[in-house]
């Protein structure tokens, strides 16, 4: 017995002693800001590290890049790390923040990475170099206001800039051929209404008109988010995704949005399973041919070409009124920023530079990237989903169309409305309670940030 | 006395440097943080025990430690229960390959969680192997992708903690049983108590210590659940499987909360604390 009062006795007496000083560290700044940016490089043998998550074909051409690069410039080494996603955002911030911190690091868009990186003052911003290369140019403007953050880390969308993407992800509907052409349905739909009548046929004719695995609860999120991306006027769902005052997910497009996708559930135009399938295993199913649709992302774009064989198709959700512009949930992938500690932040910027010229275009197409930067960066295989939806990401770039992620308004957004999407889908909530539920998380956090 | 106790100390010390290094100094270090409002990265602000009371009033928070109830009874008692009625059927019966039963029960134990949570993923998947195993025998009506039905995703879950933990406490009763004194069964038998009688009048009062150990482990995986639920619902659908462990993993790894998700892991941990406190006394002082 003594000794757990010893031990409690002890424990106090640390906490007594600790209390004194606060967790975490105040922003530095960084070691030489202020001095003028340069496109020249070091003659000196240089190594930058480079840490990212892209997997597969994606993570191959960002090393094909680094190596060109080397070849170019011998004396610099671009060394590039791969770790998991899974594993990569969880230890993001510890990373940047130790000594040891990579020179390049690509931290996703918004509060996920880079509003807490920036907010600590462990990102370097890149507005210099963007004018000295030209990146304004060379890219949207929508597709730069994703990676620009207020300097104190808590608006994002305006600012200043913190990230270079190398391509672009994207949200639409997937459609099986054979059945299409089986049922009579012809794409692209010219408006909702004629996608909702395909769906109704699909039912009709004893098919799963939307294949979905929702398991994991975010996959679902994106076929709602598609469908405000046409109700809601784009400028007011940005507006409230970058978290600007006077905002609010209670607005009439967002609520007939929600609503068609209850009605949606309801009819049984979504795989009534789709809250217990997983979000690989639904699209296993839709590869094995029960759905005629899947409302998925350009992620699983490789897989279901790999395995339908020009069997798939890939078209834009449509806008509710036919020849209104092609507006969709997407985003580009997340963007690389430099580190506040690079001693070389002008190589840093080089490198960067140069996986998103104009030249290395190519790389970048071929190895699965949705291009940027380059209309014309490659071909891709007539009659697969990869051609609609590279004709889908030009339209709706074409037009800086790109709805982003809803759950990036907040960091608990996700959490907040996922698990709701899941509830609307099987009925348990109500489309206002959905909408009242994440307008709340909404307020709730910015009026603490 | 004086002097050999503290010698007695003195062994204890390399242990317990190890055990204050690994387990004091961290848990101390949560206890502090969780007096922060903090994102893991920036400096922290003294909140002293706001964090506390707005946990405490989140209804997800609440709903989550709910669902832990539910998981002692599918971890802790059904386990338990199941394990007693193996371990006396098993010792009572000579039967032919008993290593092998033992094995095949206990191996759950063996398997790593995440391969139990994905393996039962699959099984309660729609055209899994549950509900092809109710479509065999005409029961096709109850089929469901039962992952993702608000009322049977919980008990779902919780009966891959029975199956996982029931090998467990069928091992340890076995071994108990083992230990009781044979004469205690011939005296029953003489006294003409049957196999139910023989079971509470001599098997039940001497597993006590076992039942305490059993108790106590089961207990502990019901409330810290966390890695099950990851690897299978991930808290869904809705918030219907969301366990405390998990709701730290969300707010300190998902939201930057560092400090709430501290504060709710304090919570879990004083909550484990005392109800293991509980079985220990209540076992172990009548014997």
């Amino acid at each position: 017995m003594t000794l757990t009062t010893r031990t409690i006795a002890g424990l106090a007496l640390i906490a007594a002693t600790v209390t004194a000083c606060a967790p975490g560290a105040a922003p530095t700044e960084a070691p030489d800001a202020g001095k003028a940016v340069s496109s020249a490089l070091p003659t000196e043998p240089v190594t930058l590290t480079l840490s990212h998550f892209e997997e597969g074909g994606q993570g191959k051409a960002i090393e094909q890049l680094a190596a060109k690069y080397q070849q170019l410039h011998p004396n610099i080494t671009i060394k590039p790390t791969y770790t998991a996603f899974a594993d990569y955002g969880k230890n993001i911030k510890l990373q940047m923040s130790s000594e040891s911190a990579p020179d390049i690091a690509q931290a996703g868009q918004a509060q996920t990475m880079q509003g807490p990186l920036v907010q600590a003052g462990l990102l370097r911003p890149l507005d210099e170099y963007a004018k000295l290369y030209g990146w304004s140019e060379r890219f949207k403007p929508g597709l730069l206001d994703q990676a620009r953050f207020s300097k104190d880390g808590k608006t994002f969308g305006t600012g200043e800039l913190y990230g270079i993407a190398l391509g672009g992800n994207l949200v639409g509907i997937y459609y099986n051929r054979d059945k299409l052409a089986k049922l009579g349905i012809t794409t692209p739909f010219k408006d909702l209404a004629a996608f909702q009548d395909a769906l109704a046929k699909a039912k009709a004719a004893g098919e799963t008109p939307i294949q979905l695995g929702n398991l994991e609860a975010w996959p679902g999120n994106h076929v709602l988010s598609d469908l405000i991306a046409q109700y809601e006027p784009l400028e007011n769902g940005l507006n409230w995704v970058y978290g600007r005052k006077g905002a609010t997910f209670d607005s009439p497009g967002v609520q007939q949005a929600t609503k068609t996708l209850a009605e949606w559930a309801k009819s049984g135009y979504i795989d009534s399973s789709a809250n217990g399938t997983s979000d690989s295993d639904g699209v296993g199913k839709f590869i094995k041919g029960k759905g005629v649709f899947m409302v998925s992302g350009s992620w699983n774009r490789s897989r279901i070409d790999e395995n339908m064989d020009g069997k798939a198709g890939f078209t834009a959700m449509p806008p509710v009124k036919a020849g209104d512009p092609v507006r969709a949930t997407g985003a580009t992938t997340s963007p690389f920023s430099i580190s506040a500690k690079t001693k070389y932040p002008d190589v840093a910027a080089g490198f960067i530079d140069f996986m998103t010229r104009p030249e290395n275009a190519a790389t970048l197409f071929q190895g699965g990237y949705l291009p940027v930067a380059e209309r014309d960066a490659g071909q891709p295989k007539a009659g697969s989903a990869q051609e609609g939806l590279v004709e889908t990401w030009q339209q709706v770039l074409a037009d800086d169309g790109l709805a982003l992620y809803l759950d990036w308004a907040t960091p608990s957004m996700g959490d907040t409305l996922f698990p709701a999407v899941q509830q609307l889908i099987a009925g348990k909530t109500t489309p206002d309670e959905l909408i009242s539920t994440v307008q709340e998380n909404w307020a709730d956090e910015r009026g603490n940030g | 006395m004086r002097a050999n106790s503290r010698v007695a100390y003195l062994y204890i010390l390399p242990g317990f440097l190890v055990f204050a290094l690994f387990v004091l100094v961290p848990l101390g270090h949560t206890a502090w943080l969780s007096l922060y409002d903090w994102d893991g990265i920036t400096l922290g602000t003294w909140t002293g025990l706001d964090n506390y009371t707005e946990q405490l009033a989140d209804p997800d928070v609440r709903t989550a430690f709910s669902h832990s109830m539910v998981f002692l009874f599918f971890f802790a008692a059904l386990p338990i229960g199941l394990g007693l009625v193996l371990a006396s059927v098993l010792s009572r019966f000579r039967l032919r390959g008993l290593g092998f039963f033992r094995t095949v029960i206990f191996l759950p134990q063996v398997v790593t969680a995440v391969v139990v949570g994905i393996a039962w993923r699959w099984m309660y998947a729609d055209e899994g192997t549950v509900n092809q195993l109710l479509s065999a025998v005409g029961l096709d009506g109850l089929a469901r992708a039962w992952l993702g039905d608000f009322t049977w995703a919980l008990p779902a879950l919780g009966l891959v903690g029975t199956w996982v933990m029931s090998g467990l406490c069928m091992v340890l009763f076995l071994a108990g049983i083992s230990k009781i004194d044979a004469s205690l069964y011939e005296a029953a038998r003489v006294d003409g108590a049957g196999p139910v009688r023989e079971f509470f009048a001599v098997t039940l009062p001497g597993l006590k210590q076992e039942m305490a150990v059993g108790l106590t482990l089961t207990t502990i995986a019901a409330l810290r659940s966390f890695d099950l639920v990851y690897v299978t619902t991930g808290g869904g659908p809705g918030n219907a499987t969301n366990v405390p462990g998990f709701e730290i993993y969300k707010l300190a790894f998902r939201q930057g909360a560092v400090g709430e998700a501290c504060a709710v892991a304090v919570m879990l941990t004083v909550l484990i604390f005392t109800v293991v406190l509980l079985i220990t006394r209540l076992l172990r002082e009548k014997l």
